[in-house]
This record gives structure tokens, C-alpha cells and sequence, in this order.
């Protein structure tokens, strides 16, 4: 499957996961107990990856802390935890830059949550990069991802989320852009509890697809947009096993190949609720429902 | 709506019913808007009154081939190479029901329904319905 390859690649590719020490002038991240860290603006940016780890990780992230490895290269903000992660910007915002700029990794039993409150930007490599539970650890629950309080950027790609909990997967977005691969990737697996994406408070810009969500559990996958605009791909590339419902009266949706390619596989209906839709090279709407489905509705 | 090939694509293999509703549609070098309902599904219920729908190989065209009935109520409609509408509705469907608020026109036929079923046809039309070359 490739996702799981392209999760599990990753993490391996990831080096120790030792704590950096920034300088004392620099912004950083402290450990106040096991699994409890604070994120503090100290007055200069940070300049070298900060990696969190813990069997359970909580991380409280104050005004003004930021993150800038383009410099000294690295991943900006890392956090791996095998027992849960709730990343939460308290107050103001911050900014993060780093090859990948944020990689969050939940390999345990325990929900992900994040929260950023300002600029994500990953300057070689993926802006947000998020995995809950791997190999089959379906014991990770919920996963919830929102960059609403700043835009999101990233070579080679905007937020890609890999979720094989038993939980929902929740991403919600202001404005993501990569001339890479996807704006937004959302993989929710067998074991999952629906997948939802909100993006009416942005522009999504991708590579290849704006939105691509693949939801292979038997349960909702609800995709709300503004602008979306794909690359080489469609603006939004939607297939799941379950009820889908996109609805994208918030903007328009532009696809280098079709607009808006949506696929039910799955039982229950598949609704798309459209404004502006525009397929470059195929179809502006390409809907499918298949036959363990029931009914289709496109209202453009 | 527009789209390079057809402007929208709607297939329904599902046990429900398949529903478009549309304002302004285009098809570049394909159907307007094509549908196509199957065997194991209800009926299909085609609204595009609120625009135009322009392709350039048909306008409209649908095949149902569910249990229910075909249901088109229109506004213009162009199809540059084939028909304006072109509707099949297969012998285990309900009826056929099109409604024209607009101008329907086509280059082989400005509508053309084929309906197998045991059920009737009926059309009503408010606007005009015309073909170039058929």
C-alpha cells in the first residue's frame, strides 16, 4: 500500500531522536515533565530542529516562538510519541521553517492533535507531515490537524496525513500552497472512523491534486472548500468506501486534468454541491458510484 | 462548468436514484453532461433549467437503465455534433418525462428518446426544439 511504504520510509529515514540544545537567546522547547513541553519565545528564532518525544506527548506552544532551519537545514518542529500528541499553539502565533517543517509521528494508543497559530512553511520537503498509528497500530484514536490561524507552504508538498487509527481524521485549513505534490492529502485506512476536511478559510494550491483524500473505512468522508486548484492532477481527487459528501459552493475548483474526480466505492450516497468547477485537460466533474452504493446527486 | 472532454459525468451504479441539477454547463470536445444510471438502480431526475448546456458532441445525454423513471426538465441546450438530448430509458424503467424551458438544439436531432419501457413518454414544450442537420 503505498502510503503505509511512504509513512514507514519516512520515520526510518528520521535521525535519533536526541534533543537539540538551541542557544540560550534562542527560542526552544523545554521539558517541564515527562511528555510536557513548552514551546517559548526567548527572543531569537530558532535556529536547529526541535525534536519532542515521549510516551505521551503535550506541547504548548506561546506567542512568538519560532522555528528557522533553512540555514542549518533539518526538519524544523519533530514529535514522536507513542502514547498520544496534542500539539496546541496557546496564545499569538508562531512561525515554523524547516525542510520538512512539522513531522508528528503517533505510533501508539492515544488521539493526535494539532494546532498551529501561524505560518508552517516547509522549505525541501513537506509542510505538515502527520502519521497516527503505523504498521496497523489501530490502537491510535482521533487525529485533528488545524493550521487555520496561518497558511501553510511546502516544496514538495502542503499537509499530507497518513491515519490508520480507529478514530476520525479531521484536517481543517486556511491557506495551503505547494508547487509539489498535493495541497492536502488525507489517507484514512480501514480501521478509521470517517474523514473530514474544511477548508473554507483558504485557498488550496497543489502540485498535483489541490485536495486528495482516500478514505478506505466504511464511513463518511466530507470534503468543504473554497478555492481549489490542482496542478497536473484534479483540483479535488476524492475516492472512498463510505457516504461522501464535497460541497464546494465556497469558491471555484480548477483541475489540470479533471476538476472534481469523485468515486464511491463504498455503501451509502454520493453528494456533490458545486459553484465554479473547471476540468483542464478532462472532465470539469467525474462522479462514480458504485454499485454497493445508493444514490448519486451533483448539484452545480 | 467547463470541461476540456465533457462538462459533467454521472454514474450511478447504486440501489438510489441519480440526481443533477445544474446552471451553466460546457463540454469542449465531449457531452455537455452525460449520465448513466444502472440496472440495480431507481430513476434519474436531470434539472438544468437554471443555464445552458453546451457540448460539443451532445448536449444531454443519458442512459437509465434503473427501476424508476427518466425525468429532464431543461433550459437550452446544444449538442454541436450530435443531439441536443439524447435519452435512453431501457425496458425495465419507469416512464419518460422531459420538459424544454428553453431552446433545445443538436445537429443530428434537436431530442431524441429511446424508451423500451411499458410506461409512456411525455413531453412538454415551452421553448423551441430544433436540429441543423438531422
Amino acid at each position: 500500500m503505498p502510503p503505509l511504504r511512504r509513512c514507514v520510509g519516512v520515520r526510518l529515514r528520521w535521525p535519533s531522536c536526541a534533543a537539540t540544545s538551541p542557544a540560550a537567546a534562542q527560542d526552544a522547547c523545554t521539558q517541564s515533565a515527562p511528555g510536557e513541553f513548552k514551546c517559548e519565545n526567548n527572543g531569537d528564532t530558532a535556529t536547529t530542529t526541535q525534536t519532542l518525544t515521549g510516551s505521551g506527548v503535550t506541547i504548548a506552544i506561546e506567542d512568538g516562538f519560532d522555528i528557522d532551519t533553512s540555514v542549518s537545514g533539518g526538519n524544523a518542529l519533530v514529535v514522536r510519541s507513542r502514547g498520544g500528541i496534542d500539539i496546541q499553539q496557546t496564545s499569538g502565533s508562531s512561525t515554523l521553517t524547516g525542510d520538512v517543517c512539522l513531522v508528528v509521528d503517533q505510533s501508539g494508543a492515544g488521539d493526535m492533535t494539532v494546532q498551529t497559530g501561524g505560518a508552517v512553511t516547509g522549505t525541501n520537503g513537506y509542510s505538515v507531515y502527520a502519521c497516527n498509528g503505523y504498521n496497523g497500530a489501530s490502537s491510535a484514536g482521533l487525529i485533528a490537524i488545524d493550521t487555520s490561524g496561518g497558511s501553510v507552504s511546502g516544496s514538495q508538498g502542503g499537509i499530507s496525513v497518513f491515519h490508520y487509527g480507529s478514530g476520525t481524521l479531521r484536517i481543517e485549513t486556511a491557506d495551503v500552497t505547494t508547487e509539489g505534490a498535493n495541497g492536502v492529502y488525507a489517507f484514512g485506512s480501514t480501521s478509521g472512523a470517517g474523514v473530514t476536511i474544511d477548508t473554507i478559510a483558504g485557498t488550496i494550491s497543489g502540485g498535483t491534486s489541490g485536495i486528495r483524500a482516500a478514505n478506505l473505512a466504511d464511513s463518511q468522508l466530507s470534503i468543504t472548500t473554497g478555492d481549489v486548484s490542482g496542478g497536473s492532477a484534479s483540483g479535488i481527487f476524492a475516492d472512498s468506501r463510505g457516504a461522501t459528501s464535497i460541497n464546494t459552493t465556497g469558491g471555484t475548483v480548477a483541475g489540470g486534468t479533471t476538476g472534481i474526480t469523485a468515486t464511491n466505492t463504498g455503501a451509502g450516497s454520493l453528494n456533490i454541491t458545486t459553484a465554479g468547477v473547471t476540468g483542464g485537460a478532462n472532465d470539469s466533474i467525474a462522479a462514480t458510484n458504485a454499485f454497493s452504493g445508493t444514490s448519486l446527486s451533483v448539484d452545480s | 462548468m467547463t470541461g476540456q472532454e465533457r462538462g459533467i459525468t454521472a454514474r450511478n451504479y447504486g440501489t438510489g436514484d441519480l440526481s443533477v441539477t445544474t446552471a451553466s454547463v460546457t463540454g469542449t470536445t465531449s457531452d455537455g453532461l452525460f449520465a448513466y444510471n444502472s440496472a440495480d438502480s431507481a430513476g434519474v431526475a436531470l434539472d438544468s433549467s437554471a443555464g445552458a448546456i453546451v457540448g460539443e458532441t451532445g448536449g444531454v445525454r443519458v442512459n437509465n437503465f434503473g427501476t424508476g423513471a427518466l425525468q429532464i426538465t431543461s433550459g437550452d441546450v446544444t449538442g454541436n455534433q450530435g443531439a441536443g438530448i439524447d435519452a435512453t430509458n431501457s425496458a425495465d424503467s419507469a416512464g419518460v418525462s422531459l420538459t424544454i424551458d428553453g431552446s433545445v438544439t443538436g445537429a443530428t436531432s434537436g431530442v431524441r428518446i429511446d424508451n423500451t419501457g411499458s410506461v409512456n413518454t411525455a413531453i412538454v414544450n415551452n421553448g423551441t426544439i430544433g436540429a441543423t442537420s438531422g
